[in-house]
């Protein structure tokens, strides 16, 4: 039952997005693609996904980086620091992002960072990886604890560099983990609604933001087409990630 | 050798934290100690009058007292659907498991858009479920479903519970096996064992899930926006409006200052509760 109820909008959605019809009626009348082709069709759809996917991409990129070296570093250098960057870290999972968006929106019109696209897109992509770094942590820090310490103490020995210790070590063994965190920063990243629209811009307008704003308008099943395609994005690299590492230690179900 | 080099994650850490994520918010959240006099124009000396009017503005209470009341029944609501979900994730085995393992994964990881706009195209005066019961004879004139708290309540809840599934299952994954075997062995039946060894010792990530789902809904302001129609309005959606239609900054900061507290009360109230719930059992 609980999975039906969660599941049920998404599946309405998708039948939403196949109607010929631009209301719904039920049952469906015929099989169309059409919302799919006026998705792609449309400029400024087109120009929201790139700006979404290179932000997402760069903004998972940043935060798992951090979140390995960091890793790194609070077991073998400052162990005694681990507790309290732990809390700073997760903290952005349990600030509702309600007051970090108007926050990078006033911090960027007063400092004049905001005035032209490069420095609002640094400002979102800033705020988007403290955002996911509580997931890339999660992920980094599950896989890392499984990685003994004798490893990298036998290569320090053996006198390999810090720099060599990371690149033919640590980020070798941590693929899995590694792998879930980008998927989920990227995730996180692509469908963050709220700063994203506080700091929309005329030309920074990312795909969330575009979406709110066409649906206040328009209620074609346009908006379905494009739900039914993320949807299965979602699912997709869920499945990816459970077979790389596994959805349960991921989630850090005990097994 | 150990150098102060080796630091420089925790370096990188603190400066990015430092620019982008709290900098900003005590930006923010200090415009709520100064006056609004117009649009990008506020007083230079220290005041509470922003505080003062979020307690004696009417309107302002009414907000409160909506965000407060959907807050606590979507809480409510995912507990009691949610923590079925969470045991069966927790305990079971074989594939029905892993199947709702991914549906909840995959959920948690959808756009909040996307998935308040499927409730939109379920719950409208004209949408799939009044058809339906229309079609089917059950009913005769629309229900209304949606622009309403009823319309909000539903899709928050369904928005909310793959978190709490999620915490809530951790939380149960964690209890040792062990102590309900013993509990068994001891002569406990299996509703006994629920009752007296997993349902307590979940606990804790019942109130953790709890507690990150009500701050979560409380300041969402999209899902009401879209489901409510403008007529359900809430703390986040009040902020969102102050800030970007008055562009009244500090009222918006005094807003979302009452809001933190708030959350920050609650969950002081229950950790209190739940240590001296622990101390009376010791």
């Amino acid at each position: 039952m609980g999975c039906l109820y969660l599941i049920a909008p998404t599946l309405v959605v998708a039948m939403a997005s196949v109607s010929p019809t631009a209301t719904m009626r039920f049952p469906p009348e015929g099989f169309s693609l059409k919302w799919y082709a006026n998705f792609f069709a449309r400029p400024e759809f087109m120009t929201s996904l790139r700006l979404s996917g290179t932000l997402a991409v760069g903004v998972a990129l940043a935060a798992t980086g951090l979140a390995v070296v960091l890793a790194v570093t609070l077991r073998r250098t400052a162990p005694k620091f681990g507790g309290a960057m732990q809390a700073l870290v997760l903290m952005p999972a349990v600030l509702p992002t309600i007051v970090l968006g108007p926050a990078v929106l006033i911090f960027g019109a007063q400092t004049g960072i905001a005035g032209g696209f490069p420095g609002a897109l640094l400002l979102l992509a800033g705020a988007h990886v403290a955002l996911t770094l509580p997931f890339a942590w999660q992920a980094v820090s599950t896989s890392y604890a499984t990685l003994p310490p004798m490893l990298e103490e036998a290569a320090e020995v053996a006198g390999a560099g810090r720099g060599r210790i990371l690149a033919r070590l640590v980020v070798p063994m941590l693929v899995p983990g590694i792998v879930a965190a980008l998927t989920f920063c990227f995730l996180v990243s692509f469908d963050e609604p709220v700063v994203a629209l506080f700091t929309t811009r005329h030309d920074m307008v990312t795909l969330p933001a575009q979406v709110f704003t066409y649906l206040r308008f328009r209620a074609d099943p346009t908006i379905a087409a494009l739900s039914t395609m993320m949807s299965l994005i979602s699912l997709a690299l869920m499945l990816v990630a459970d077979r790389v590492v596994g959805l349960d230690r991921i989630m850090g179900l005990t097994r | 050798m150990r150098g102060l080099g080796d630091y420089w994650p925790i370096g990188l850490l603190l400066g990015l934290l430092l620019a982008f994520y709290l900098a900003p918010l005590a930006l923010f959240l200090g415009f709520s100690l100064f006056a609004f006099m117009q649009p990008g124009q506020f007083g230079t000396d220290l005041t509470l009058e922003n505080f003062a009017r979020v307690v004696a503005d009417t309107y302002t209470l009414g907000v409160f007292a909506t965000t407060l009341r959907v807050g606590l029944t979507v809480t409510g609501l995912c507990v009691l659907i949610g923590y079925p979900v969470a045991h069966f994730i927790a305990r079971e085995e074989g594939w029905q498991r892993r199947v709702v393992l991914l549906v909840v994964t995959a959920s948690l990881f959808t756009n909040l858009i996307v998935r308040t706009y499927g409730w939109i195209v379920l719950l409208t005066p004209r949408g799939m479920l009044n058809t339906a019961l229309i079609q089917a004879g059950v009913i005769e004139k629309p229900l209304r479903l949606m622009f309403n708290e009823t319309g909000v309540v539903i899709g928050l809840t369904q928005i909310m519970l793959p978190l709490f599934i999620l915490v809530a299952a951790v939380s149960i994954s964690a209890i040792p096996r062990m102590l309900e075997d013993a509990a068994g062995i001891a002569g406990a039946g299996p509703v006994r064992r629920f009752w007296r060894v997993t349902l307590p010792l979940s606990l804790p990530g019942i109130v953790n899930g709890g507690l990150l789902v009500f701050v979560l809904s409380v300041s969402n302001f999209i899902t009401p926006d879209f489901l409510g129609g403008g007529r359900v309005l809430m703390a986040g959606s009040m902020i969102y409006q102050l800030v970007s239609r008055t562009l009244n900054y500090p009222f918006a900061a005094a807003v979302a200052v009452t809001m933190l507290s708030g959350a920050a009360l609650l969950f002081l109230g229950l950790w209190l509760a739940q240590s001296i719930l622990r101390g009376s059992r010791a």
